[in-house]
């Protein structure tokens, strides 16, 4: 059996050797005692670090627990030393595991496949060892590690107080040695081979060989230092240029499709390093290679489903996922991507609205959508029928933001959506986008129990601006209940009447102003105030008798406005002249 | 000076090695009270101090070329490694083995070590120093041990085995590719190569030695390890990481992976190739890509597999094979890969040369090549590596005696340990080494190379003295 022991015992554990001699404090029991914890401590740290993320809370505690557990022992041991069989461990001659179970889940069957045969930590291991260690043994060797078995990770992350001993017999034929080493055994050295070798040496005068001996200067040691450093870059720009090398070289049609699969294993590849300006350059790269007039219709073919690849659901998510890591990444390169995908990629980033959870990623998403919603409407309003109220609100102010009245019908069907927060969101954007079809939907959010969505109507008519929107609003403002509503409200209500600026309305305000209060009503002021602030906005001198005489009034509020609205008239007026 | 790591963490060991140096060479300026020399005692005494109260104890030890504090192999970055170099050459011209630091540690006691270490010319003794220096108390000197046989044994048969096992599981990795199978299980391979950086980190002369040998029945699994064995003892030279070191091997050992889609009857071909079958061989770097990413899911270590595979032709000034326009600089694991493949098939004997190349007229040869083929600055590390007399190197020595290199010696390159296999008239006798770094009393060399020949050009069986 080849037993090969990573760290060989030594002059230090000799010392340590000496301490125990010397006592240690505790029981041999409870020394098992102990053992046995921190190996169901390592089993509960497994379970758990599979479980949960790395920044959930259970993560960190267990590790904590487990630091402490070692901790503890090693206040009374120097070492602690496992032995590995494939259904048990053993500590000091003593089973402290057993497990039949031939699974990666039964950890000494576990270590023992890989040809782990003991396992030593040591005191002052610090909790950045451990962690590591644990991360390893709870990796899954089935799924997520590829080239790597326990003991090459154990090796690469080159532990100084974990020790191992490990068996490799398993790995290789034993035979291939015994006839490789026959093999080239078998051609002896031919009789007389040294002395020819010594006779054609000796027969010319001998001269001494300036061996060209290289010694390496500070400044070699410098530019190596440098190479080093460049090394450590990413290498995926390399790497695709490499594929491009072999794109142009394909000849046959299965070749192109090859290197089409390079070409989307490396972009996935490139989105999960957060690479994203790598997949961009190969996209655009792949764009003008396929306007070329040389180039056929399949290599354009292929080329198109590289696009596609990118757009799709795999790749989104990777995005997604980049862009909702709280590092905040430049969006910058995602921008300018995403003029090569095309509509089937909508459905996935809007999925993508409903899955992230950062409002940085979300607004990074909306933005895409943004661009990408000329090339499908359609698409884009399924997002409408969202359960999640938040994707509807975002869909909506894509909608809007796109400026396509077509939008309009879709939209009419989301005004009674039960989210507040949507209801406000779709009378803005019907506001902007909508002509007479959605003014009954407007009047009727005007009488709404809620006055933001009231206020959200009244604005929608006034970004409408349509005769018919106006007298909609001067309707709502002649009604009697209109006195009763709250100072701020009457003042909006009056605020976008101000967008008309014709004679009916100024009459109107003018009308208002003057209206006398019964009773010295302070909610009649209130509007006459409002009239007297919406005149100033619109900025019509014909008003102005009419304000300086409200200047006078006894009403503070009146006075306030009016001063105001005239000030505001006579400084346009200069403005102008 | 306190620093931004612990006290005995590997980085701060290393530190206390380079700081070392950087005492015993200041002295060797200048007088061990100048203020320069004091002021790295000082930053010495501190960082000693800091780990002896956390270690109890600070053992630092030279074994074979390299440096153990407390048992802890200490692996240095290119940046140290001229100090590294000196230290080595020193403990090894004192005869000087290990130094012990323990408590009360003063800044007096490291200025009386580094004078009588500065002070001593190499013929002194070691007891000698030993007695100047027995009057400190915190600061004990071992004599330099030499590695016993029994161990030498034990290690060489391991490292044999290691050898061995590696190319059985390339044989069975690259097997796979050839028949088509589409799981190939990588997990063996990675393990190989971390068994053979773990040796090369430890035994770098006996796996080169393995290397060294070329004629072997299956060409192509024993140059792929042995292209692996040289890449990471040329990486491990120029400061990598244990994991970079055990990537740059995986990444070796399937550099030729394309080759197993040529046909065997042209990749075996006796004779001259034609143009067309040259233009077939010529295909093996595209091939090897496509095998690669067909492999497995794209990993950080396929892109590297792949890149090299790629480039591994392509010489240093953008010429060679597969032809490239505008293309960028080789990646720095590939002009590696190109030197240890260059030089590996030259020294081999294959189907269509069996009279390989000697190693010492393989290096003359990649010498013109420097800046034009290949990296210059990559070369002077491999020079440095495989040393100006390489493993295998039939020799003349001024004696008149032959032998053959077995053994590089890192601090003096032009001075390798060799076997002696014949008398000064050429009549065999029974081998033994010898190590040409030997002096005689007057502080000469005992004997020294003349002439280097070819040993495959006599028909010399290197496997009979290197195995």
């Amino acid at each position: 059996m080849n037993l090969f022991m990573f760290i060989k015992p030594d002059r230090m554990s000799l010392l340590w050797r000496e301490n125990e001699i010397k006592g240690n404090g505790m029981e041999t029991g409870e020394e098992i005692k102990a053992a046995k914890g921190i190996l169901q401590i390592l089993l509960k740290a497994r379970k758990n670090l599979r479980l949960y993320p790395a920044n959930n809370p259970v993560y960190a505690k267990t590790l904590e627990e487990s630091f402490e557990k070692f901790t503890r022992f090693f206040q009374f041991q120097d070492q602690l030393i496992f032995r590995i069989r494939l259904y048990d461990i053993y500590y000091m001659d003593e089973l402290v595991y057993h497990n039949t179970d031939q699974k990666n889940e039964n950890l000494s069957f576990f270590l023992f496949k890989d040809g782990l045969r003991e396992l030593t930590f040591q005191k002052k291991m610090p909790v950045e060892e451990l962690t590591s260690f644990i991360k390893i043994i709870s990796m899954d060797f089935e799924q997520d590690v590829l080239d790597d078995d326990v003991v090459t990770l154990f090796w690469e992350a080159d532990f100084s107080y974990i020790r191992y001993v490990v068996e490799d017999e398993v790995l290789a034929d034993e035979d291939y040695e015994a006839q490789a080493v026959a093999g080239v055994k078998a051609r002896q050295t031919e009789p007389g081979s040294f002395q020819a070798a010594y006779d054609d040496a000796t027969a010319v005068e001998i001269k001494i060989q300036n061996p060209a001996i290289v010694s390496l200067t500070e400044s070699d040691l410098k530019m190596l230092f440098i190479e080093l450093e460049d090394d450590a870059k990413d290498k995926i720009d390399k790497f695709m240029t490499i594929i491009f090398e072999i794109f142009y070289k394909a000849k046959t049609a299965k070749e192109v499709e090859d290197v089409v699969g390079f070409f989307n294993s490396a972009i996935e590849y490139a989105v999960r390093q957060g690479n994203i300006q790598a997949v961009m350059n190969t996209l655009e790269r792949l764009a003008q290679i396929a306007q070329s007039s040389r180039v056929n219709e399949i290599v354009k073919h292929h080329i198109k489903s590289v696009f596609h690849f990118t757009g799709s659901q795999q790749i989104l998510d990777l995005v997604g996922q980049h862009f909702d890591s709280g590092l905040k990444p430049d969006p910058k390169p995602f921008q300018e991507l995403i003029r090569f995908l095309d509509k089937d990629s909508i459905p996935h980033l809007m999925d993508l609205l409903g899955n992230l959870d950062s409002i940085y990623a979300r607004k990074v998403i909306i933005d895409a959508l943004v661009y990408l919603c000329p090339k499908s409407l359609l698409t884009i309003t399924k997002g409408l029928s969202s359960p999640k109220w938040y994707v509807v609100r975002n869909i909506i102010y894509i909608l809007r933001e796109n400026k396509d009245s077509r939008a309009v019908e879709y939209l009419l069907k989301t005004v009674s959506h039960p989210d507040l927060r949507v209801r406000k969101e779709v009378i803005r954007a019907l506001g902007e986008l909508g002509d007479s079809r959605v003014l009954p939907a407007l009047q009727s959010f005007l009488d709404d129990p809620d006055m933001q969505t009231r206020l959200a109507a009244v604005r929608a008519l006034g970004s409408l601006s349509s005769g018919q929107a106006k007298a909609m609003v001067l309707v709502k403002i002649s009604e009697k209940a209109f006195n009763d509503k709250s100072f701020n409200e009457k003042k909006e209500f009056f605020h976008v009447l101000a967008i008309w600026k014709d004679k009916e309305v100024v009459d109107f305000l003018i009308k208002t102003l003057m209206k006398t209060a019964l009773f010295g009503s302070a909610k009649v002021y209130e509007s006459k105030a409002c009239a007297a602030y919406s005149l100033g906005m619109i900025g019509d001198r014909s008003a102005l008798p009419y304000l300086f005489k409200c200047r006078g009034a006894h009403n503070k509020l009146l006075q306030k406005f009016s001063e105001t609205a005239i000030q505001r008239i006579e400084d346009e007026n200069r403005i102008q002249s | 000076m306190k620093t931004a790591y612990r006290a005995d963490s590997p980085k701060a060991k290393g530190e206390m090695i380079n700081q070392l140096a950087v005492v015993l060479r200041s002295a060797e300026v200048h007088h061990v009270d100048n203020i320069a020399v004091t002021n790295a005692i000082s930053r010495l005494e501190a960082l000693v101090s800091e780990f002896v109260q956390l270690e109890n104890i600070l053992i630092l030890e030279l074994r074979g070329e390299f440096f153990f504090v407390n048992e802890f192999r200490i692996r240095y970055s290119s940046e140290v490694m001229i100090n590294f170099d000196y230290l080595v050459r020193l403990f090894k011209s004192l005869d000087v083995g290990t130094l012990v630091f323990q408590n009360d540690l003063s800044a007096a006691d490291i200025s009386v070590l580094t004078k009588v270490l500065v002070e001593a010319s190499s013929g002194v003794s070691f007891e000698v120093l030993q007695e100047k220096l027995s009057h400190v108390n915190s600061i004990q000197i071992e004599k330099l041990k030499h590695v016993i046989e029994a161990d030498l044994l034990d290690t060489r048969k391991m490292v044999k085995k290691t050898y061995f096992k590696a190319v059985s599981v390339a044989k069975s990795v690259m097997s796979s590719i050839r028949s088509g199978d589409e799981a190939v299980d990588l997990k063996k391979a990675k393990r190989m190569v971390v068994s053979m950086v773990n040796h090369i980190l430890d035994e770098e002369q006996l796996l080169l030695g393995m290397a060294s040998i070329k004629d072997y029945d299956e060409y192509t699994y024993h140059h792929s390890v042995n292209v692996s064995i040289f890449s990471i003892s040329l990486g491990q030279r120029l400061g990598l990481s244990m994991k970079q070191l055990t990537e740059l091997g995986m990444v070796a050992l399937f550099h030729d992976i394309g080759k197993m889609v040529i046909p065997t009857e042209i990749l075996n071909k006796p004779t001259r190739l034609n143009d067309e079958e040259w233009g077939v061989i010529k295909k093996h770097p595209v091939e090897g890509v496509r095998i690669l990413l067909k492999m497995k899911r794209l990993d950080y270590t396929s892109i590297r597999s792949a890149i090299v595979s790629f480039e591994h032709h392509i010489f240093y000034n953008n010429t060679g094979y597969p032809s490239v326009k505008k293309y960028p600089p080789l990646d720095l694991y590939s002009r590696i890969v190109s030197l240890a493949d260059q030089y590996d098939a030259m020294t081999s004997a294959r189907v269509y040369s069996r009279t390989p190349m000697s190693p010492d007229k393989a290096l003359n040869l990649m010498m013109k090549q420097a800046g034009t083929q290949l990296d210059p600055l990559l070369l002077q590390f491999f020079i440095n590596m495989v040393g100006v007399y390489p493993i295998g190197t039939l020799v003349m020595l001024d004696s008149n005696e032959l032998g053959l290199v077995y053994e590089i010696n890192p601090i003096f390159v032009d001075r390798p340990h060799i076997m002696i296999l014949t008398d000064r008239l050429g009549q065999r006798v029974t081998v033994h080494p010898f190590d040409l770094s030997n002096k005689n009393e007057e502080g000469a060399f005992q004997k020294s190379i003349v002439k280097t020949m070819d040993a495959n050009a006599y028909k010399v069986n290197l496997a009979e003295y290197l195995l």
